[in-house]
């Protein structure tokens, strides 16, 4: 299991350009962001490249991790989330909100397992859990669908069927309200 | 758009961790990212914050292309030709007697519980002294290649590296002797060019004996025994 206590080591040895550690950094982490890399990208393909692009930064920009960043893994995600969010706005068809709505809707993947299942399942959430629960379902579901799926206000406005300044609004009270949670 | 604005820069920093913020506005803050660390420490916030849902996904194992494509693009697969090598052990040697050998370098320390990488076997005609045990250490991920040569006759060592090696300053490859004494220190490999010492008068040179190679900080293990990585190991061949 990628827990800190070896990976933070080996990020260090991989600061130092030590190959090795990189090879067992990659062996160890690779699993975790590949895995979060295909569930935003949808695509194999994509997915490969982004993990390849991850791997390259971390290796050239391993000795900029802090602990202030998260633990190791954490830092890890954060970088393959930014990339994969860089791909999504690159190479997804754009959406845009005034559009054919159902036309529109065909052109966004399917979500399959629903963003707050999926949210649910994970073991790290913490205090994030409860926050998520107390917002309203909306707001929740706004977030979670810019975090999951890259959605764009855009591409919520389709997927959530609501106008634009409503899905904005469900996003920044939705986060705003998380914050409030988090540090009461 | 001010950005003076506490509540303000909460958002913008919420929203650019989500991906909502967009287009220019996305460029803009990432300008301002550089020079604000305040703005850095809210977009930090948001992050480890919110990196507990990306950790949902279930790890997926990615295909082995990944690694070597990813390999070849850091340049950490890096290999040399087989003639250029088979050229360069010839010069290192030059110099000494002509009796021929075959070389074979093959792992066979078993001692050590780490997994240890394997070197792929090497096959070298090189020219040796009579009476010697000899052996080529290939390191993984390391370019230069070094000749070891031992001489129970004079009791000497000869090393020779083939190119220079890729280590930082701060590092030094140390070579082991592996018998039935224990493990002995048989001094730093040069970084670059050739180097002859004594064997320490602890080794007894026998023909089943082994020798390693550990990655130590700069001028060698400070304990007197491996204390970092063992990056090989192999048996000596007996050339005489």
């Amino acid at each position: 299991m990628a827990d800190a206590d070896t990976l933070i080591p080996l990020l260090q040895a991989t600061a130092r350009g030590e190959r090795p550690a990189f090879a067992e950094l990659y062996r160890q982490a690779s699993p975790h962001l590949y895995g979060l890399l295909l569930r935003m990208l949808r695509r194999r393909d994509w997915a490969e490249e982004a993990l390849q692009d991850c791997f390259v930064r971390i290796w050239q920009k391993a000795d900029t991790y802090a602990p202030e960043k998260g633990a190791p893994l954490t830092w890890m995600l954060t970088v393959a989330r930014y990339r994969a969010l860089d791909l999504l706005r690159m190479r997804r068809p754009e959406v845009s909100a005034d559009g054919d709505a159902a036309e529109q809707a065909s052109r966004l993947p399917d979500p399959g397992l629903s963003v707050e299942a999926l949210a649910s399942q994970s073991q790290e959430l913490g205090r994030l859990r409860g926050c998520l629960d107390q917002l309203p379902q909306e707001q929740r579901r706004g977030v979670l669908l810019s975090y999951y799926e890259g959605y764009t206000h855009s591409e919520l406005v389709v997927a959530m069927e609501a106008p634009l300044g409503t899905v904005k609004s469900w996003v920044r009270r939705g986060l705003q309200r998380l914050r409030e949670c988090l540090e009461p | 758009m001010r950005y003076t604005d506490t509540g303000l820069r909460q958002m913008l920093a919420g929203e650019y961790v989500l991906g909502t913020l967009r287009g220019r506005a996305r460029l803009r803050f990432q300008c301002l990212l550089a020079t604000d660390p305040g703005l850095r420490a809210e977009v930090r916030y948001w992050e480890v914050r919110l990196a507990g849902l990306a950790h949902a996904p279930a790890p997926v194992k990615p295909p082995d292309i990944v690694w070597e494509r990813l390999s070849q693009r850091l340049g950490l697969a890096r290999r040399r030709p087989a003639a250029a090598l088979r050229l360069g052990l010839w010069r290192a040697w030059a110099g000494l007697a002509t009796a021929a050998s075959l070389v074979l370098a093959v792992a066979l320390y078993l001692e050590m519980t780490r997994e240890v990488p394997m070197p792929l076997p090497v096959t070298v005609e090189v020219p040796v002294p009579r009476d010697a045990y000899v052996a080529a250490l290939q390191l993984a991920d390391e370019e230069a290649l070094w000749s070891l040569t031992l001489i129970p006759d004079t009791r000497t060592l000869r090393l020779a590296a083939v190119g220079d090696a890729q280590l930082p300053g701060e590092q030094d490859y140390e070579l082991w002797w592996l018998g039935d004494e224990g493990v002995i220190s048989l001094g730093l490999l040069p970084r670059s060019g050739e180097a002859a010492r004594e064997i320490p008068a602890d080794v007894r040179l026998v023909p089943s004996g082994k020798v390693a190679v550990s990655l130590e900080p700069a001028g060698g293990s400070p304990t007197g025994q491996p204390t970092g990585p063992v990056l090989l190991a192999t048996a000596l061949l007996h050339a005489g």
